[in-house]
């Protein structure tokens, strides 16, 4: 039972349940609203069912739970769906929420025929990596330093995430570099990161 | 990057693109320095270049932003500005206002003077002047859209639909009508939509005959240019002549979409553009008749040009003999391949599909079956959208109702469901059982039981038979998803409509099970949590006893279930958190009951030690806030709010926590909560900004489903009710605080009261109540409502205050009484004051020897003095309420004094009779206030010397909770300690600052 639609620019008065949660961070107005206005179909949130009544746009005005932004950059065969943030607030979590709206991203992408999709992730968020690797998602490569903030003060290393799609047929985009085995192991940049 | 770098680089850019060089030299320092800061250089090197050439437009634009740098902008800067842009219009012609970034520099320039009114005739010169050079049109378009000016924006981009012939100025002008249109009780929509209806046939038309498609142009209509003059509504007469009579019944399923086929739509964007132009034409159809008298069927009206489809070339639609009612047009352009196709690729419109289909559809269209049967294909193959759930079920009562008007608000329902109705019912229960029992999702996912749960609230709601009844239905869910934290919330709904008995039973169901002995796992203290609120909130009768003994019971879950919690980091929540926030709320019930504060108090020791455990549990924080306001703690309460950190968007949301009504701690050695309201205040100019510019942006790149969504933001933002009341908020502190400049006041006041006079219906409440859940019994008022300081501010409230403010402070305006504002909606103190700034100008006005208006005006002290002695004297009263006393009579007295000096001024200016006898009877009348005022400080003084020595007092009122170990002796000492400096140091401020107000 959660509500998934996509999200709307009303909603950002409405996004505290979830960002108030000390590992999602509030962004300025025309961050997200940048995001809505290039790629507002990878931009969705998931809301409970305890509406009042009905609003617009799919919304029954239930309390929100959790929203995914993703964008889609690359050139041929980078050609792919990024994930730039998925966030469940605390009181829900382990609904398979953050499955839902993987999945509708995934949807998506596939839709714009993209390669596949990647996500990044703390190298000690064991919890997320368990739930992307369940969800199809290996490890590609490792960010040196990707992360501020990490245990103790320092920088801390990224995961880089990937899934093939179906235009993947040979699953070229998750084909470790160099012949590596473990994408633990394969060291690159931030910069070279992007695309 | 800065405004201003922003708009210097554009400069820069621009003139090194088009390649004049020589320009781009002479200016480039002036924009090095403008984007330093250095005013002064760069007003010397705008000096320099107009001494070579006075009418250098750059150079005059440059050297406007020179003169708006330093804040606040001076009047002799801003006199000079206005020049200098009067001189931009009318010297060589207004050849300067053929270059946009000259027209962006000036336009943001006079924005940030407020001179609004002023920008628009810059833009209307500009293209006048400039009719055929697009790029200053576009600008002008963009500005138009910037500031919300819809109208001058829809016509302006018909006229570069026709002089730069580019298909994007169509839909710009499209949106822009439809941005006027959205209000369709408002007569003026039919010409809007008239217009824009020629102006999309038009487009498609052309399209069609590019393509040699047989079409014919609709009717020899007029050319769009027509249209936009008056056109159109002459058209909409003829037109609404002709489709008179009933409509002959075509369902979506017979549109005639196969001779469209070649033509589409050129993406998700238009199709979307389109499918609201549709929506709001069918919107506009059905008001129309229902405010017509004689007809029932809203189908069978025909009332304007819009009401028909003859005209309407579209990709979905394509011109035939039928005729469809807009209803059915709407209907028909989802049920094209078209609306299938890109309905398919975009969960939007996909949802948009499902409600337009609800909304408008009918059992003679089957609409309402064949989405339900496409609906439960979805689930069926795994969907799990509680979206799909919610309108396969609302299509079932659809049919049973034989109308969808039930589930939009209308009270109307059948007194039994039709036959094909109660199939359809029995299906859907069949597929959702079926679903939660059998399918591979069915143990995880909620929606299925849910679902049985809905179908059972809307047959309640309608009277008939609960197939599944609802309490029974209601256990069987919670019994299955009692381990998951969100159990209560998803029931919510649903224990709303249990009745008395229902409550009664299911409270002691749920007393049983939240009341197992024994250690607790993690799962099980999710069941009990749940268990407990459910029991709390179905509950029918309370006193303040069970309400305590209900608080120490989730006291000691708690720190029975703690250790559940810990090895866990210190950024994760603690299992046991919502148990300290089930016995904050037990114990800030019990305080409701009982008047005793101690319960206030003790709450507080159980949320601040829940603090501590779990750092992030922010529904504790908010909480604790709220109570410390309350207990006239606003240095603790603040320091709360800085770890929860709002940040942009959230200072509109959030800032209320700490600010609603923040006057009454305002008075202190720090100014914490003036730091506050002014850096909440300033983020509004950011925000505004940001959703400004990503309006002309999704107009700019065309991202056509996105503009009214990004308007309607911008909208919510801009009129904010929050906004609104800090700005009078922060009035009232630097008042209080001695910070006040007389001649901005008087100005900003103007300006707050036209907007509070003139648009309060129109203000937005975007202020979150949500984010600290409810936990008390139903027939209760809600937490917030139980730990708010005074009636909830509104715009009653906003109107008071502007009132209050605009008599005292704006004597030259019209005196506002605010006799219509409800007293309900005010504090005694805030109405004393109300009437004060009334009585105050009756004093202004008096004759020489009339001593009764002073009289009256003076009550007003004595009233605060014998409120603050009432409340002094009522240990039932919290100390915000003698707080807020004091700081209003102060208040009173600052406006007071501040009302006398600007008439006294006056009197002498004007050289008015007796002028110095009213000066010196004025004087006399401000002494007395001061007099009366002083006493009021004096009990507030007195007060804080008492609040010093009530740690003892305070220990001993929570000792109660010494039973539980951690909460130990240090443990209470420490809190009671903290909360009484936070509470001395609040009244002894306020008493010292009466005092020295009072002084003199």
């Amino acid at each position: 039972m959660s509500l998934l639609r996509p999200f709307s620019a009303s909603d950002l008065f409405d996004f505290n349940a979830i960002n108030l949660d000390v590992w999602t961070e509030t962004y300025g107005v025309s961050y997200y609203l940048t995001y809505l206005s290039n790629w507002p179909d990878l931009f969705s949130v998931v809301e409970s069912a305890g509406g009042e009544g009905r609003i617009t746009g799919g919304g029954e005005g239930g309390g929100l739970m959790g929203y995914v932004m993703g964008k889609t950059e690359g050139q041929g065969q980078e050609w792919h769906a990024h994930v730039s943030a998925i966030t469940v607030s605390p009181g829900h979590r382990r609904l398979g929420l953050a499955s839902l709206m993987m999945d509708l991203l995934e949807k998506v992408g596939e839709g714009v025929h993209s390669w596949f999709v990647d996500l990044f992730v703390r190298e000690s968020n064991d919890l997320a990596i368990g739930l992307y690797e369940s969800l199809g998602y290996i490890i590609y490569r490792r960010v040196k330093d990707y992360y501020g903030g990490g245990p103790k003060g320092k920088d801390e290393d990224g995961f880089d995430m990937r899934k093939p799609l179906s235009r993947d047929r040979h699953q070229t985009s998750i084909r470790l570099p160099g012949g590596a085995t473990d994408g633990r192991k394969v060291v690159v940049r931030p910069e070279d990161v992007y695309f | 990057m800065s405004i201003v770098a922003q708009l210097v680089n554009n400069l820069l850019v621009s003139k090194k693109l088009s390649g004049a060089l020589v320009e781009y030299r002479a200016i480039q320092p002036i924009c090095s320095a403008l984007e330093v800061a250095s005013y002064k250089t760069a007003l010397l090197g705008c000096a320099k270049l107009l001494k070579k050439q006075p009418d250098h437009a750059t150079a005059l634009a440059l050297k406007t932003l020179a003169l708006a740098g330093p804040r606040p902008v001076s009047s002799a800067a801003q006199q000079e500005i206005v020049t200098i842009v009067e001189s931009v219009k009318n010297q060589a012609s207004g050849a300067g206002l053929a270059d946009p970034e000259v027209l962006q520099i000036l336009a943001w320039v006079m924005g940030g003077l407020g001179r609004g009114e002023e920008t628009l005739a810059l833009f209307a010169k500009a293209t006048e002047k400039h009719p055929k050079n697009e790029t200053v049109s576009i600008e002008a378009f963009l500005h138009y859209v910037r500031v919300g000016e819809r109208r001058s924006a829809q016509q302006i981009s018909m006229r570069m639909q026709r002089n730069f012939k580019n298909e994007k100025y169509t839909w710009w002008s499209v949106m822009a009508t439809l941005l006027q249109a959205r209000d369709v009780s408002d007569p003026s929509t039919d010409i809007l939509l008239a217009l824009a209806e020629r102006q999309i046939s038009d487009h498609y038309s052309q399209q069609r005959k590019a393509a040699g498609l047989d079409v014919a142009t609709p009717n020899g209509a007029p050319a769009i240019e027509g249209a936009a003059e008056g056109g159109a509504q002459s058209q909409a007469d003829a037109a609404s002549e002709k489709g008179k009579g009933k409509e002959s019944a075509v369902s979506a399923d017979s549109a005639p979409v196969a001779s469209g086929a070649a033509l589409e739509f050129d993406s998700a964007h238009e199709y979307f553009l389109i499918t609201r132009f549709l929506e709001l034409r069918a919107l506009r159809h059905e008001a129309k008749a229902a405010s017509a008298t004689a007809p029932a069927n809203a189908d069978s009206v025909a009332v304007s040009s819009t009401s028909t489809t003859s005209q309407l070339v579209l990709p979905s639609i394509t011109p035939s003999s039928a005729s469809l009612t807009p209803r059915q047009a709407f209907l028909a352009h989802f049920a094209s391949k078209e609306g299938d196709k890109w309905c398919a690729g975009g969960l939007g419109l996909e949802i948009w599909r499902r409600e337009t289909e609800l909304r408008f559809g009918s059992i003679e269209g089957g609409e309402w079956v064949k989405s339900w049967e496409r609906l439960s294909k979805s689930l069926e193959d795994g969907e799990t959208n509680w979206h799909t759930m919610l309108y396969l079920i609302r299509c079932t009562f659809a049919v049973a109702d034989r109308s969808s008007k039930a589930l939009f608000g209308v009270e109307e329902f059948s007194a039994q469901p039709s036959e094909e109705g109660a199939e359809l019912i029995s299906k859907s229960r069949a597929l959702f059982r079926g679903l939660a029992d059998n399918s591979p999702k069915g143990k995880v996912e909620r929606g299925f039981l849910l679902g049985l749960l809905e179908i059972a609230r809307e047959s309640r709601r309608r009277k008939w038979e609960e197939a599944d009844p609802l309490l029974p239905t209601l256990e069987e869910y919670f019994e299955r998803f009692s381990t998951k934290m969100c159990c209560f919330d998803d029931l919510l709904p649903y224990l709303q409509v249990l009745n008395d008995s229902e409550r009664t039973s299911l409270f002691e169901k749920m007393t049983t099970i939240a009341e197992v002995a024994g250690d607790l796992s993690i799962t099980a203290v999710y069941r009990v949590i749940n268990a407990s609120k459910v029991a709390r909130f179905v509950a029918t009768v309370s006193d303040a006893a069970t309400q305590l003994a209900a608080a120490e019971g989730f006291v000691k879950r708690y720190f029975q279930t703690l250790p559940l919690g810990k090895g866990l980091p210190p950024t994760d929540l603690q299992p046991a958190d919502d148990f300290a926030l089930l016995a904050g709320q037990a114990f800030v019930a019990a305080w409701q009951y009982s008047r005793d504060r101690s319960c206030l108090e003790r709450a507080l020791v159980v949320l601040e030690y829940g603090l501590q455990r779990s750092k992030h549990k922010y529904q504790i924080r908010i909480l604790a806030i709220n109570i410390l306001r309350l207990l006239g703690a606003s240095s603790s309460a603040i320091a709360h709010f800085r770890i929860l950190n709002p940040k942009a968007i959230q200072n509109d949301t959030l800032s209320h926590l700490v600010l609603n009504r923040a006057a009454t701690f305002a008075v202190t050695q720090d100014a914490a909560v003036l730091e506050e309201a002014v850096s909440a205040s300033k983020w509004y100019k950011t925000g505004e900004h940001e959703a400004a510019e990503m309006a002309v942006r999704v107009f700019s790149y065309h991202n056509y489903s996105k503009i009214e969504e990004f308007i309607v933001f911008q909208d919510r933002l801009t009129r904010s009710l929050n906004k609104y009341l800090l700005q009078i908020e922060s009035m009232r502190m630097r008042v209080l605080r001695g910070l006040l400049d007389p001649a901005l006041t008087t100005e900003a006041v103007g300006q707050l009261t036209y907007t509070v006079e003139n648009r309060t219906t129109e203000l937005f409440d975007n202020r979150d109540y949500k984010t600290l859940p409810n936990h008390q019994a139903k027939n209760e008022p809600s937490i917030w409502e139980q730990t708010q300081m005074g009636p909830k501010t509104q715009t009653p409230w906003l109107r008071a205050f502007t009132a209050i403010y605009s008599n005292f402070l704006n004597l030259k305006a019209d005196l506002v009484e605010g006799t219509d504002i409800n007293a309900s909606e005010l504090t005694p103190s805030e109405a004393a004051l109300l009437k004060l700034s009334s009585d105050v100008r009756a004093v202004f006005a008096a004759a020489l020897d009339d001593s009764e208006p002073e009289q009256n005006a003076l009550a007003f002290f004595k009233i605060q003095t014998t409120l603050i002695e009432q409340a002094l004297e009522d240990s039932g009263r919290l100390p915000w309420e003698v707080l807020q006393i004091a700081e209003i009579a102060l208040e009173g007295y600052c406006l007071l004094d501040l009302a006398i000096e600007q008439r006294t001024i006056e009197l002498a200016e004007t050289k008015a009779q007796d002028h110095a006898k009213h000066s010196k009877r004025l004087r006399n009348f401000r002494i007395a206030a001061r007099d009366l005022t002083r006493t009021v400080g004096a009990r507030v003084t007195a007060h804080g010397k008492k609040v010093a020595k009530e740690r003892p007092k305070t220990v001993t009122s929570v000792s109660s909770l010494k039973q539980f170990p951690l909460l130990d002796d240090d443990h209470l000492l420490n809190f009671s300690h903290a909360l009484v400096e936070s509470r001395r140091a609040m009244a002894e401020g306020l008493g010292a600052a009466i005092h020295r107000r009072c002084i003199k």
